[in-house]
């Protein structure tokens, strides 16, 4: 997405940013429960959305909030809600049931430190695992990631595009930091973003059947009220929705839920290449620790080390086409991360040959440029 | 029920349990209850307490608790509460802890936890007659987030996620009828403005078993907008204007512990509202004589049917 420098160009913090991305993307429900640091996105909302004749709700708590988008959704409409770490808890038993639902829905984990309360108001990414495999059963789910106010805005549109596309939640992580950073962002024009609607039935109603299978594995969905039939439940269920127990059925349906993301995986897969040319050692970071990581590798280049960076976007499913290019091109890859590594044992299960090192940080602070730096120099 | 003890102010503790220096805001509405908490139920005690603000009083390696403190999930004071008081049931049992020195276990939270996301553990622990104290600080709000409207919010407050002209649209919660409908040993409505009453109701609970559950109003000069030196004119203000009522159920009968004076007499709502930033848009740039005859009505019409 290019930047249009017709846009304005306004001071925003990250956690505000992703509403401007929520509400371009088309985003007109909102539930959530105040939790530091994602409460602004929940405030900003509740001024915003009245403005467009949106939806503002804030539920008793986040097991709530996540049940009343995949309502909102169900009935058509976009929705997002907002949490960090506790709340992402108590939002996975829903989050599950939205995946096995096929219902488009937004989640923002804007992540914090440590694990129970642990560290409010600090940052932390200890819940990129969390984030795939949270909810129980097997299900897929699209997980990305945010490391600047622009990536805030532009990733909350992708985020509902690919939501819709692919009738999947998807989990936005971001953390303290970004959230809490203001930058300068030019806002792109609203006519010439990209924004993506799920697809509708066009057969009459008594054709239609709201699970069944077609090329692309995604069913087209009707909203409540569009005069479809529509059973909606989290039991296993047929093409008609119904609940199945034979296992062919079964199996055809949980493939199916992997096999849209398959299908979709070159379009989901995003990371972002940098200085990467030459490079014979490499970084490959997410968050706000990818903007660290390119700072520590310009100055690592400064002292003659020929560094780069893959910046992953998409966390899940593991962008593996991307690193695995990096693993073959660099004699050893730096994975540093605000965990005690979550992606660096993805990247390991993509390796090949070269060796993955780690910088580990779990005291709520930030990991340096100048960690990072003298690693690859050592490296 | 015997008499207290409490017959004027100077009868209240001399010795303060809580600790002072605590990293509460200036003027905190919910210090002032929790301290006369620790006062009467003095220092055998433990505090189970679900996020909020006052989890911060207890940050290491500082506290103003002299007990035994726990931290639980926003939703589940009253189940950690029921481990602990299991717990010291057993050890009494197995003579591993003398009766008298049994402690008293005692649910703090927040009214986002109370009368919300909180509720459905309490009623189990009200199911299972549970023996604990559950002190909720009432400040009307999400004070620790930035204060966004919770069910305890007023109708017309503003609040972070009620920035717009009319403030909340809901009502209050009527959280001590819900309660109360569990027939629990006790429960009473406090104000920290009204020490007297409000000693006289923690000594009254202290010497019954069961839950025993009291809802306590804290005014917050963050969250409410209004000077931290105000906190206990703004609690006086709200009994007398008949706002916030003090009430007690026992024995399956409410009554109220001290009424405002008639409706001719007493002062109007108003004279609350006005204070605080939160009402400030029922005054200016216009006033909102609607908001404020809705707000005056549901207060005399609760005086109004009281048996």
């Amino acid at each position: 997405m290019a930047r249009d420098q017709n846009g304005k160009t306004r001071l925003l913090q990250g956690n505000e940013a992703m509403v401007e991305g929520a509400l371009a993307a088309g985003c007109r429900f909102f539930a959530g429960y105040p939790i530091t640091p994602a409460s602004e996105i929940a405030e900003l909302m509740s001024v915003r959305l009245p403005m467009v004749d949106g939806t503002f709700i804030q539920m008793e708590d986040e097991i709530a909030s996540m049940g009343v988008i995949v309502g909102a959704s169900l009935a058509g409409v976009k929705s997002l809600t907002a949490t960090s770490g506790p709340g992402f808890s108590l939002m996975q038993e829903n989050l599950g049931f939205a995946c096995v639902t096929e219902v488009p829905c937004v989640v923002i984990n804007v992540m914090r430190g440590g694990a129970s309360t642990g560290l409010p108001t600090s940052p932390a990414q200890g819940d990129v695992m969390q984030a795939r495999w949270g909810s129980h059963g097997t299900h897929p789910i699209i997980v990305l990631s945010v490391s600047s106010v622009h990536d805030c805005f532009e990733i909350t549109v992708h985020a509902f595009n690919l939501s819709e596309k692919y009738r999947i939640p998807v989990v936005i992580l971001s953390d303290e930091v970004v959230a809490h950073t203001r930058e300068a962002i030019v806002l792109p024009d609203r006519k010439k973003l990209e924004v993506v609607e799920r697809i509708k039935p066009s057969m009459p109603p008594e054709w239609y059947q709201p699970y069944e299978d077609n090329s692309r594995g995604v069913p087209p969905m009707a909203s409540f009220g569009d005069g479809y039939r529509h059973h909606v439940t989290g039991l296993v269920h047929d093409a008609h929705g119904h609940s199945t127990q034979r296992p062919e059925e079964i199996d055809a349906f949980q493939r199916r839920l992997f096999r849209k993301i398959t299908n979709g995986f070159y379009e989901i897969q995003m990371t972002k290449s940098m200085l990467m040319e030459d490079a014979e050692v490499a970084v490959i970071a997410y968050g706000s620790v990818s903007r660290s990581a390119l700072r520590g590798i310009r100055m690592a280049r400064k002292k003659g080390v020929k560094a780069g960076l893959l910046h992953l976007v998409t966390l899940f499913p593991f962008p593996k086409m991307a690193v695995s290019g990096v693993l073959r091109q660099c004699r050893a890859v730096l994975v540093p991360e605000m965990n005690l590594g979550q992606i660096s044992r993805e990247v390991k299960r993509v390796n090949t040959s070269s060796k993955v090192e780690k910088i580990n940080r779990i005291d709520g602070q930030l990991i340096t440029p100048e960690e990072i730096c003298e690693r690859l120099r050592e490296m | 029920m015997k008499k207290t003890i409490f017959k004027t102010i100077k009868d209240l503790p001399r010795h303060h349990p809580l600790g002072a220096g605590t990293p509460a805001c200036g003027g905190c509405g919910a210090l002032e209850d929790i301290k006369l908490f620790c006062d009467i139920l003095g220092e055998k005690t433990i505090f189970v307490n679900a996020a909020g603000c006052m989890t911060l009083l207890s940050v290491y390696p500082f506290t103003p608790f002299r007990g035994s403190w726990i931290y639980t999930a926003m939703a589940s004071a009253p189940a950690g509460a029921q481990g602990v008081r299991d717990a010291l049931d057993v050890l009494i049992q197995k003579k591993r802890l003398r009766p008298e020195d049994d402690l008293q276990v005692v649910v703090l939270t927040g009214d986002g936890s109370a009368y919300g996301m909180g509720l459905s553990a309490t009623s189990g622990a009200m199911d299972r007659n549970l023996d604990f104290i559950y002190l909720c600080y009432d400040n009307e709000g999400y004070g620790n987030t930035g204060h966004q409207y919770s069910a305890a919010t007023p109708h017309g407050a503003q609040t972070a996620t009620s920035p717009e002209a009319g403030g909340y649209w809901g009502y209050k919660k009527d959280l001590f009828s819900i309660w109360a409908a569990h027939r629990p040993s006790y429960v009473a409505t406090v104000s920290g403005s009204d020490p007297l009453d409000m000693a006289r109701k923690i000594k009254k609970a202290k010497d019954l078993k069961g839950p025993r559950m009291f809802i306590a109003l804290a005014p917050c000069p963050t969250g409410w907008h209004y000077d931290p030196k105000e906190t206990v004119a703004i609690g006086k203000l709200a009994v007398k204007t008949g706002i916030w009522p003090l009430k007690e159920y026992i024995d399956g009968k409410v009554t109220h512990s001290k009424k405002p004076l008639s409706k001719e007499k007493r002062p109007g709502v108003e004279e609350y509202l006005e204070k605080q930033g939160r009402f400030a848009h029922l005054f200016k740039p216009r006033r909102n004589d609607e908001l404020l005859a809705e707000i005056q009505a549901r207060v005399d019409d609760y005086w109004d049917n009281i048996p």
